[in-house]
């Protein structure tokens, strides 16, 4: 008998002893219930689901846990960028993934701004990167895999910048699991979403908490119209 | 790691004596169960969630096999594989095979309770295989030989004054004289150290925090992204996960992540929420090529239907040892287990027999905040009871211990038995006491009044003055 079919075999015997056989029969339905029609649980109260009031939710919790923000037309997007570098003392460069809708809004930048594209190498100070939905509930971005957007480029530059479009801020998590099911439907689902609130932090070293710890030490979120 | 729970009673002597362990443990107590409750009193809804949380485990367990099934339908069909584990070995047995498949020879690894519970950086170091481990806490730990002494703080009980000694004497390649006096100088030294790691790595392996079902996800809850460079940087990722890890839908996992990091460190998200699905597809920029989840069962599955099913809804936040005055006087390794606290002293004894494990459940005053702060409402002190019970039973308990239940007991039956001796104890107590009201020694509590003076009893017992008030 394999292993899988002795884990299996062994739950069924257990849950036997707290549970008649017809129950044991009826949780067949209930389970393709659970799981082909997902139900949401409690949600924490917003006060409005108004695109303005879950605007200024999301820069609230954002900056409780110590990402940075600015909000600003689609024109200014590259000014920002570039506002970002002199602020922070760091060269005019940065790596981003194939992602047209960043090359579009970066593009005043081509000029005076040396821009890779492609998977870092963990070698770049700073990574741009657009994503897919904002949850005004804690402040998190949600990111997702793709051509367009390498996973590494959230992890290993020093600065992690995000791009995200005003109209893309959601209420709950919730609210980004149905949006993907839509987007994906009929295709294998991500292969990795990464839901980020803040930079990367540690509180191994006497219980001080400290930014930077593997992941970027600073994330810098532009949001715009 | 090697249980050595017997000998608890020695470890919690030493732990007392030992002032570095002291001064770290009350540096740390108190900090995560004040943020806990100002996350707590910020969540209107908290209770709800945590009903709606506790059902959701309840859920997944009474339908864990048809879950399961599920979630490897799933995995399978995004590209990935599942391996099947009854026992320890099993598991390294998979984990192995999969290196050596990959010719392996480097392996970055993700905090991972399991993988200590297999004890499989061992077995991959004896199987010619290099382990590192990237969470700063696991890593510092690593480096000194020990096993984490919390499962969400593994480093809890090291000051920074030891830390600095470990990376000074580890890392020989950086200059002896370089300045580490600083929690900040000790992390950039660990993240230069070990991002190098990363990315040479073959392999790497995580746990998971969660096992989505419906999506054949598994998750990974971090603060620091060590666990997402491990597994988006290698060729391969390797998912180690307990069968009980399992949840239904995104949903359901939402709800859990609510409770998670609110009840573990006061958080309202922890940084780094990862979904992972399978294997690189095609149009993909970066990922591994290949993705393989261990099922592991190793005794849970036996705890299923009996007085300790609930136990199974743990979600591994460690909000009871944060919670626990006997864990936060003593620390997590004088427990000798790998998990420890309340969570420890009801899990281990399923794991690796009450006779080994005998003392743990006994390392309670039953006070109950465990089982308040508890994000799936698990009853511990039940549980402990329970545990205590089946060791009377076994006859495990000190002999001594025995003889006076008995002899109690013998006089508990017998109310005028019983009524004269407590008559006597009174007096005795009373002439302890040289008419002070209360006494600081008394015969038989030489432990107990050691650190507490006893009051004393009023003149007459309860049965003599109602008896009286009654003629």
């Amino acid at each position: 008998m394999s292993s899988r079919d002795a884990i299996l075999g062994r739950i069924k015997n257990q849950l036997s002893l707290k549970m008649s056989d017809d129950e044991i029969q009826a949780r067949v339905p209930h389970t393709r219930t659970r799981l082909k029609k997902p139900k949401a649980g409690v949600l924490p109260k917003v006060p409005s689901t108004s695109n303005s009031s879950l605007i200024n939710q999301f820069k609230k919790e954002a900056i409780e846990i110590q990402s940075t923000i600015t909000v600003c037309e689609r024109a200014n997007v590259g000014d920002e960028i570039e506002t970002y570098f002199k602020k922070n003392d760091l060269p005019s460069k940065f790596r981003m993934g194939d992602d047209k809708r960043v090359a579009t809004l970066v593009a005043k930048l081509k000029k005076n701004t040396e821009i890779l594209v492609g998977v870092s190498d963990g070698q770049d100070t700073v990574c741009v990167t657009h994503c897919e939905y904002g949850v005004a509930e804690t402040g998190t971005l949600a990111l997702v895999s793709g051509e367009h957007n390498p996973t590494s480029n959230n992890f290993l530059p020093t600065h992690h910048v995000v791009l995200l479009r005003q109209r893309d801020i959601v209420a709950h998590y919730e609210d980004v699991w149905k949006k993907l099911r839509v987007k994906y439907k009929g295709q294998k689902f991500p292969r990795t979403v990464n839901l980020v609130s803040g930079p990367s932090r540690s509180g191994d070293i006497e219980q001080k908490i400290i930014l930077g710890a593997h992941g970027p030490t600073s994330l810098h979120i532009i949001i715009y119209k | 790691m090697q249980n050595t729970s017997l000998q608890f009673k020695h470890n919690t002597a030493k732990a007392l004596k030992n002032e570095t362990l002291q001064k770290t443990m009350a540096n740390s107590r108190g900090g995560l169960t004040l943020k806990r409750a100002k996350a707590v009193s910020k969540t209107p809804k908290f209770e709800a969630l945590r009903d709606s949380a506790r059902e959701i485990k309840e859920n997944v367990l009474e339908n864990l096999d048809l879950y399961l099934e599920e979630f490897e339908h799933n995995v399978i069909e995004n590209g990935g594989h599942v391996h099947w584990a009854q026992t320890a070995s099993e598991a390294r047995g998979h984990i192995v095979d999969i290196c050596r498949k990959t010719n392996a020879k480097t392996v970055t690894k993700g905090k991972s309770m399991i993988s200590e519970e297999i004890e499989l950086n061992d077995f991959l170091e004896q199987s010619g295989i290099k382990t590192i481990e990237t969470d700063l806490g696991e890593y510092i730990v690593q480096l000194r030989g020990e096993t984490p002494s919390h499962i969400i703080a593994p480093a809890v009980h090291l000051s920074m004054d030891q830390v600095r000694q470990t990376f000074l004497k580890n890392h020989k390649k950086l200059k002896a004289d370089r300045d580490l006096q600083t929690p900040e100088s000790l992390l950039l030294e660990a993240r230069a150290i070990l991002r190098e790691q990363f990315l040479k790595s073959d392999i790497g392996i995580t746990g998971a925090n969660f096992l989505v079902a419906e999506t054949g996800t598994s998750v990974i809850v971090t603060n620091e992204g060590n666990g997402d460079l491990t597994q988006v940087l290698p060729r391969v990722h390797v998912v180690i996960a307990s069968i009980e890890k399992i949840v239904p839908n995104l949903e359901d996992m939402s709800q859990l992540l609510r409770v998670l990091a609110r009840s573990a460190t006061g958080q309202k998200m922890s940084v780094y929420n990862t979904l992972s699905t399978g294997s690189k597809r095609a149009d993909d920029a970066d990922g591994p090529e290949e993705y393989h989840v261990i099922l592991l069962d190793n005794g849970r599955s036996n705890m299923l239907g009996t007085e300790f099913h609930e136990m199974l809804r743990c979600i591994r936040c460690g909000a009871c040892m944060n919670h626990c005055p006997v864990y936060q006087n003593v620390g997590g390794h004088a427990y000798g287990s790998l998990y420890t606290g309340p969570m420890g002293s009801v899990l281990t004894p399923a794991l690796v027999g009450i006779d080994t494990a005998k003392h743990l459940p006994n390392a309670s005053t039953f006070c109950g905040r465990c089982e308040e702060v508890c994000p799936v409402k698990i009853p511990l002190p039940k549980m402990m009871r329970n545990w205590r019970e089946r060791e009377f039973e076994k006859h495990l308990s000190p002999k001594a211990q025995r003889r006076n239940l008995k002899l109690w007991a013998y006089l508990a039956k017998r109310p005028f038995l019983y009524r004269r001796a407590t008559q006597i104890a009174s007096f005795g107590m009373r002439m302890f006491s040289l008419n002070k009201g209360h006494s600081r020694y008394l015969p038989f509590a030489g432990q107990w009044t050691k650190h507490r003076q006893m009051p004393t009893p009023v003149q007459k017992t309860f049965m003599q003055q109602y008896n009286k008030k009654r003629r």
